[in-house]
Order: structure tokens, then C-alpha cells, then sequence
């Protein structure tokens, strides 16, 4: 997120990349394993406009530190250094803008391998370039992605060439752009003031944990416990956490106060955004006798009104 | 509820659904409800292990481990809230587009920090 406000970058839906895609690159991404109809919806066997035959019609290349299930769906494999993705995009940059570094390896990648992979996105009909965890999760974080978006933005000068990071969860792209919509940013957002303020770093959940800063916490559809680092998700177990669940999960087992709900997409409809940002509306198979989740939270938000009112008028009786 | 196609009393077919497990969000789902829980699925390995496991492990309401009524744990949750000093709230990525909504309406109540997923 914080690299696409530094770099900026070109947008398609999926739908462009079935249609016109010519060559994929999945980059730290292991779609068989994380996204495993990607492949065959958008990029990969799929047939579309301009690729009738398919598969035959696209070049696919895996970039990943081992041989992930995703490579024998691949054309080509290049074995990368663990830590070494952003090295690697900025002489992917210098090779792409006429310079040639004088050395044979960058990232235990031959230096004719990166020369060879640029020459083909520039010649692409349509590139795309797909990162996953394996870009944001390593050394550098969201200065890979940086890298990663401007080397998409030399790209354009020679083909049509987007890069386009794998979103996990299947709303996360939703909850970045309701932030945004509502807050005017999409994460690590505080309303201390009264008015939002962003601050990565500052404001963003891991952070805020590390310094022990907040004294109560609610956890909506997230399992903070499981994914965050150990020493940030151990300060939930020492204030009181509210959890909105509707499974039980290791952030329940902690939590002073567990709120059941109805499950978004499996037990109530609702709207999601897929990860290129197209709303999709979300049936209901299943009864659940619980709540949706925006209605405990309704409940809560004038609950609290009613309280600070009540205060404010005991508060006002004692200073008359 | 979308409209299924009703196989016998107990059984119905679902098609067209969204499955709500990864960001590619696939839409092409049939899913056959018996008794309401679901017998069959035909999405990926992920997408079967959200509905073919969706009726277990369900929470309850609860507070400090002990089964309570939905609205004393609502009520809790208010009261905490009411009086914390900084708090947070953090999550978001696995709920529709309204619940995120009211987070960031109870955030700016609260004078809350609100992060979500992309943080990590």
C-alpha cells in the first residue's frame, strides 16, 4: 500500500489479463498453493480474446527463493537469493534504461537471465507482473513493491505492462478502499484528534502493539494471534480484546469477550472486492442464528452514545 | 437467501456462489445444502474447506470464557469501550463491505486506531 502511493501504478481487472495477457510473471506468489484457481481463471489456462488457445498462448515465468508447486504450471523458473528481490528489480531497472552492470550474478540469478526477462516484458503484448507475500513479507518490504511498481512504470514505455500484488484475504482490498473512502486513507489510520491521521509506523497495528499503547482492542474477522508477529500479539492477551467471529479461532481463545455473527459470503450476503477492485455481491447458502456484524457494532455505537450522555448530564449535575 | 434449485425436501443447489476464502473470489460455485449444512462443493481445496467446515467450531457469545446471554457480551463490549483511553480495532479483511463501515463510524466514536490486514 505504502508503495503504491510511492510509485504509483497501471490498473487492468482480471478480465484484461485473461483477454490480452501475453506474458505472466508470478514473483514471490505461489498461486497453486494460495490462489489455486487463478491459474485457470485469469492466468494461466484460461482462453480469452486475444489468447483463444490458452495456455499455448502465454509465457509464464515463476521468480521464487524454491521450487513452489506453482513452477511445474510454468514455462520458465528463476531461482532467486532469499532478500535479494529488491537488488534484483533495481538491475532489472538498469538493464530496462540501456545499462549493463558489470558483474555475472545479481541475487544468485546470471546476470543473461535478468537481461533475457526484460527483453520479453518489453516485447509482450501485455505483461503482468504478480506479487505475493513472498515481495512484501521479506527484507524491504514495501520498498520491493516500490521497486516492483517502477519497474512496471519502464515497462510502459516499451509494452503494455502492469503489476498487480496477490491480496490474501478475500475482502482485504474492500477494507482499503472503504478506508479510504470514509477515513481518506487505507490503513494505519487514528482518530485521537477527532479527525483521522494517517502514520505507518505509528498508527499501524503491529507498532501500536509493540509499544503497548492500546488498552482495549476489537478484532473483526481477523486472527491476529496467528498472523501477527509473537511479541505484537502477545499484548492482546493483556488487555481485554472484544472479538466479532463467527468461527472459534486462536484470537477467541484469548479474548475477554467473544461476539458471534453470521459469516459474510457462507451465512449472509454482502459485498466484497476482488483483488482488482471489482465489487462482488456475496450470496448466503447457510442459516446462522447469530447477527450480521454490522449490527452488534451498530448496537455498540449508540450503547456508547447513551453512555457518554448519561456522564455528561451526572457530570453536569456536579459541577451546578 | 439467492434462489436455489430444490432437489427433494431436505436438499437444495446453490449456483453462481461467491466463495469467500482468498481475494481471487471466485464466482462460479455450486453448492448442495442438505439439512442446512453444505454435502457438497465443486471450488478448490480452500473454497471447500470454507463451507464443507462452515457449521463447525461456531463462537458464542461469551465473556472471560463463560457463556453469557448476546447482549450482556454486546453490553461488555460497550462498557470496555466506552471508557478506554486508546483503543484499537484491527482486522476488517474477512467481512463484506458494511461491517467495515461501521468499524471505521466506531473508530471515529472512540477515537480508535483502525488497521487493517494490509498493514502486516
Amino acid at each position: 500500500m505504502v508503495a503504491l502511493q510511492l510509485g504509483g501504478a497501471p490498473a487492468a481487472t482480471l478480465g484484461e489479463v485473461k483477454n490480452r495477457a501475453d506474458l505472466i510473471i508470478f514473483w514471490g506468489s505461489n498461486p497453486a498453493e494460495s490462489h489455486p484457481r487463478h491459474f485457470t481463471r485469469y492466468s494461466g489456462t484460461a482462453k480469452g480474446r486475444m489468447n483463444p488457445n490458452g495456455r499455448k498462448d502465454r509465457h509464464v515465468v515463476v521468480v521464487d527463493i524454491r521450487k513452489t508447486p506453482s513452477v511445474k504450471y510454468s514455462d520458465e523458473f528463476i531461482q532467486i537469493k532469499p532478500g535479494n528481490d529488491y537488488e534484483v528489480f533495481t538491475v532489472m531497472r538498469m538493464i530496462a534504461n540501456g545499462h549493463i552492470p558489470d558483474t555475472d550474478m545479481v541475487g544468485g540469478i546470471p546476470l543473461q537471465t535478468l537481461i533475457d526477462l526484460v527483453e520479453r516484458c518489453k516485447k509482450a503484448r501485455m505483461g503482468v507482473l504478480f506479487f505475493g507475500q513472498g515481495i512484501t513479507e521479506t527484507k524491504g518490504k514495501h520498498q520491493n513493491s516500490t521497486a516492483i511498481y517502477q519497474f512496471g512504470k519502464d515497462m510502459t514505455k516499451h509494452s503494455k505492462f502492469l503489476t498487480l500484488p496477490m491480496r490474501g484475504h478475500y475482502n482485504v482490498v474492500g477494507s482499503g478502499n472503504v478506508m479510504c473512502w470514509q477515513t481518506g486513507y487505507p490503513f494505519a489510520v487514528n482518530f485521537g484528534k477527532g479527525y483521522p491521521r494517517f502514520n505507518p509506523g505509528e498508527f499501524s497495528v503491529v507498532d501500536l502493539l509493540l509499544r503497548r499503547e492500546p488498552d482495549v482492542a476489537v478484532i473483526v474477522a481477523a486472527e491476529p494471534i496467528d498472523h501477527l508477529p509473537y511479541a505484537a500479539a502477545k499484548h492482546l492477551e493483556n488487555i481485554p480484546t472484544i472479538v466479532l467471529d463467527p468461527r472459534k479461532t486462536l484470537t477467541t481463545k484469548i479474548a475477554k469477550v467473544i461476539i458471534p455473527v453470521k459469516h459474510a459470503g457462507v451465512s449472509v450476503e454482502g459485498t466484497a472486492y476482488r483483488m482488482d477492485h471489482i465489487p462482488i455481491k456475496m450470496q448466503a447458502v447457510l442459516e446462522s442464528p447469530w447477527p450480521k456484524d454490522d449490527i452488534p457494532l451498530s448496537t455498540i455505537i449508540n450503547r456508547i452514545k447513551k453512555i457518554r450522555s448519561e456522564e455528561k448530564k451526572t457530570d453536569g449535575g456536579k459541577a451546578a | 437467501m439467492v434462489q436455489a434449485k430444490v432437489v427433494d425436501e431436505n436438499t437444495q443447489v446453490f449456483e453462481n456462489v461467491v466463495c469467500p476464502f482468498c481475494a481471487t473470489l471466485c464466482d462460479d460455485i455450486t453448492v448442495q445444502v442438505k439439512d442446512n449444512k453444505v454435502s457438497k462443493v465443486n471450488g478448490c481445496n480452500l473454497c471447500k474447506g470454507v463451507f464443507l467446515h462452515a457449521h463447525e467450531d461456531w463462537t458464542k457469545p461469551m465473556i472471560d470464557g463463560k457463556e453469557v446471554t448476546y447482549d450482556l457480551a454486546v453490553e461488555e463490549a460497550a462498557q470496555l469501550l466506552a471508557r478506554a483511553n486508546n483503543p484499537l480495532i484491527y482486522g476488517l479483511a474477512a467481512t463484506d463491505v458494511d461491517a467495515q463501515k461501521k468499524c471505521v463510524e466506531l473508530a471515529d466514536l472512540i477515537g480508535a486506531n483502525l488497521d487493517n490486514a494490509s498493514s502486516v
